[in-house]
């Protein structure tokens, strides 16, 4: 069942030096019970594309300008009203961010943050709600969770901060959790244990996840499918195997060539991408990686690739790439 | 929490033992005396009046009975009164002011936070600039010009307000406003930056993806932080209100503290200057203490048992 479908997306920042835009018309989609990985570079449009998602891109400057973002396929969220939007965020739909350090209430005790939303989207009077809040800190494994209720976010390890994050997004049982970046801020330990709980919550409520991250490695330990993000555009998409060991896209191939492999042997130099991301101030007619692009043709300056599948070993995978498709099409 | 309590009252005493004795030492060595005025009083005169206040005792001498009369509680006579004490002065007086000031700042709170915020929540919008610019105007006008356009306008004009003094109500309205707008101007201000800083950070992001309305988030959420630069400009934002009332006291002839203490001081009142130092000094560090006690309510992270 598709939980979200966003389709053709194009959120623009309205500035003073100029238009920006941040998603250039990006499609995705995720499933009940299924993790999307969302990857790309700072700057790609990966957390302008979650924000959007839940009406909250800062307006002005930003607004959604083309698309549609269907959920349950059929409300389309771009049209909703405000009204409508704070029903579902924290509710139907949750968010996580990266810093747990700023991204909690430093003035609020973790219990009137966790009871809020209870008391917002459930209905609950105070005491049901803190039932049910010490029951979301003990979910996400925090110990002895009565007595977190009354301490305050500085009290907290950033491990332990992330956890409660999870918890408030949880805690009204949504169906669709968007994480960007959570396991960012953390070191290596914290970020397992957060993936793991991560996961195992996706299998026990059958929730659907939009992961955003940078982190190659995170992505092939949490995701079923992955989207390639470039300059607001979704590259490629297809199943983790596919994108992560076989990538079509030029720019999905240079990220992959660029992660370090422990084969045993001394450590090659890793190869880099030359060149920097287009200006988001000035976008080219054609493919925004054409200019760093080994392969690239005539068309590439031009004409904006469109999307279009590739069959692979019987998935849908989908490549943006004018010379990927000339290949597949001339067999 | 107590301990920290006990501590402050603790030093509340040797605090204001050595601002007094600064105070005594730096009025005595100022030129002039209480009874030089444009006409010199006869020289026998003056010498009975000298012996009669002790002025003509060593220094030493004056600053113990100072010190010991202050323990007993008693300030000492007062000069230009004759048969006043200062206490008295004090007692009769210092109510006064404090009504006024009390007034003046809930008047200054209640019209400045809402403002402030209300300019926040429409940042950089017509409403945003109103706010702001109205409070410019607060800030910038002084109480001395904006006190007679209140008279000129509600008691002369309009005739409904008394022009001046202290008895009814009605008498309270205008002085109240000429001292509380200009303070009001500055909290709305200071809540307005206070807001916008706190509506940027992170966690406001964090409770909008929760859902809450734009009124939950400033209530539950922003206030408190949003309110941290208001609490800390009260304490001597206060105090100087109970003395900056000093204008507003002339102008409208109230009978406070506000008119000594101009007074006391060019007239070399040297016991009426150390009871108002006294008042004063306590009265702000007290107000201090309060301030660092509301800011440890207010934002968690601080702890006060803590050196």
């Amino acid at each position: 069942m598709t939980l979200l479908a966003v389709n053709g997306l194009e959120t623009t920042f309205f500035t003073r030096e100029g238009e920006v835009r941040a998603v250039d018309g990006a499609s995705f989609t995720v499933e009940r019970g299924q993790v999307l990985c969302l990857v790309g570079e700072s700057g790609s449009g990966k957390s302008v594309a979650a924000l959007s998602i839940l009406g909250l891109v800062p307006n002005p400057p930003g607004r959604i300008t083309k698309g549609s973002i269907l959920w349950h396929g059929e409300e389309d969220l771009v049209r909703a009203s405000e009204r409508r939007l704070r029903e579902l965020r924290g509710n139907r739909i949750a968010m996580v961010f990266q810093d747990p350090m700023s991204s909690l209430n430093p003035y609020l005790s973790v219990g009137t943050q966790l009871i809020e939303v209870l008391e917002l989207h459930r209905g609950m009077g105070r005491r049901e709600a803190e039932k049910h809040a010490i029951r979301a800190l003990g979910e996400v494994a925090i110990p002895a969770p009565e007595s977190r209720l009354r301490q305050h976010p500085h009290e907290l390890s950033g491990g332990m901060r992330q956890r409660v994050m999870i918890a408030i997004a949880l805690a009204c049982e949504p169906e669709l959790l968007i994480a960007d970046e959570p396991t960012t801020a953390l070191d290596v330990t914290v970020q397992a244990q957060i993936l793991d709980l991560l996961d195992d919550l996706r299998q026990q409520r059958g929730l659907g996840v939009l992961f955003i991250t940078h982190d190659l490695g995170v992505v092939s330990r949490m995701a079923e499918r992955v989207a390639v993000m470039y300059a607001g555009r979704i590259v490629e998409e297809g199943h983790v195997d596919e994108v992560l060991v076989r990538p079509r896209h030029p720019y999905a191939e240079a990220l992959r060539r660029s992660t370090l492999r422990l084969t045993g042997e001394r450590l090659p130099k890793l190869p880099e991408l030359a060149g920097l991301p287009p200006s988001p101030f000035a976008r080219s007619a054609g493919c925004a990686f054409e200019p760093r692009c080994a392969l690239r043709v005539e068309a590439c300056r031009s004409v904006a690739p469109e999307e279009r599948g590739l069959t692979l070993f019987g998935r849908s995978h989908r490549v943006r790439c004018h010379v990927v498709l000339a290949e597949k099409e001339g067999g | 929490m107590t301990r920290f309590l006990l501590r402050r009252i603790a030093w509340l005493v040797p605090t204001l033992w050595v601002v007094v004795t600064l105070v005594f030492f730096l009025l005595r060595l100022a030129p002039g005396g209480p009874f030089d005025g444009e006409r010199a009083v006869p020289a026998e005169a003056l010498r009975a009046l000298e012996a009669k206040y002790h002025l003509a005792d060593p220094l030493w001498r004056q600053y113990v009975d100072f010190l010991g009369g202050l323990l007993h509680g008693d300030l000492g006579p007062c000069f230009r009164y004759p048969g006043r004490t200062v206490n008295e002065l004090i007692r009769m007086s210092l109510p006064v002011s404090m009504l006024l000031g009390t007034l003046a700042m809930t008047l200054a709170l209640a019209v400045g936070i809402p403002l402030g915020i209300l300019g926040a929540m429409r940042h950089n919008t017509w409403v945003d600039s109103a706010a702001m610019t109205v409070s410019m105007l607060g800030i910038s006008i002084p109480r001395f010009v904006l006190a007679p356009l209140l008279v000129l306008f509600f008691s002369l004009k309009l005739y409904w307000l008394p022009v001046a003094r202290w008895e009814s109500w009605r008498h309270m309205i205008l002085p109240v406003v000429a001292a509380g707008l200009p303070a009001a101007a500055t909290i709305a201000r200071l809540t307005r930056a206070g807001m916008l800083d706190v509506l940027k950070s992170d966690f406001i992001r964090t409770a909008h993806a929760k859902g809450l309305s734009e009124r939950a988030i400033v209530v539950r959420h922003a206030l408190r932080g949003g309110l941290l630069p208001v609490v800390s400009y009260l304490g001597p934002g206060f105090s100087g209100m109970l003395v900056g009332t000093l204008v507003v006291e002339r102008i409208f002839n109230i009978p406070g503290m506000g008119r000594y203490f101009v007074e006391a001081a060019s007239n070399r009142e040297y016991n009426l200057v150390m009871g108002i130092t006294l008042v004063y000094g306590g009265l702000l560090m007290t107000l201090n203490t309060l301030v660092d006690v509301a800011y440890a309510w207010l934002d968690p992270r601080v702890r006060l048992d803590e050196k």
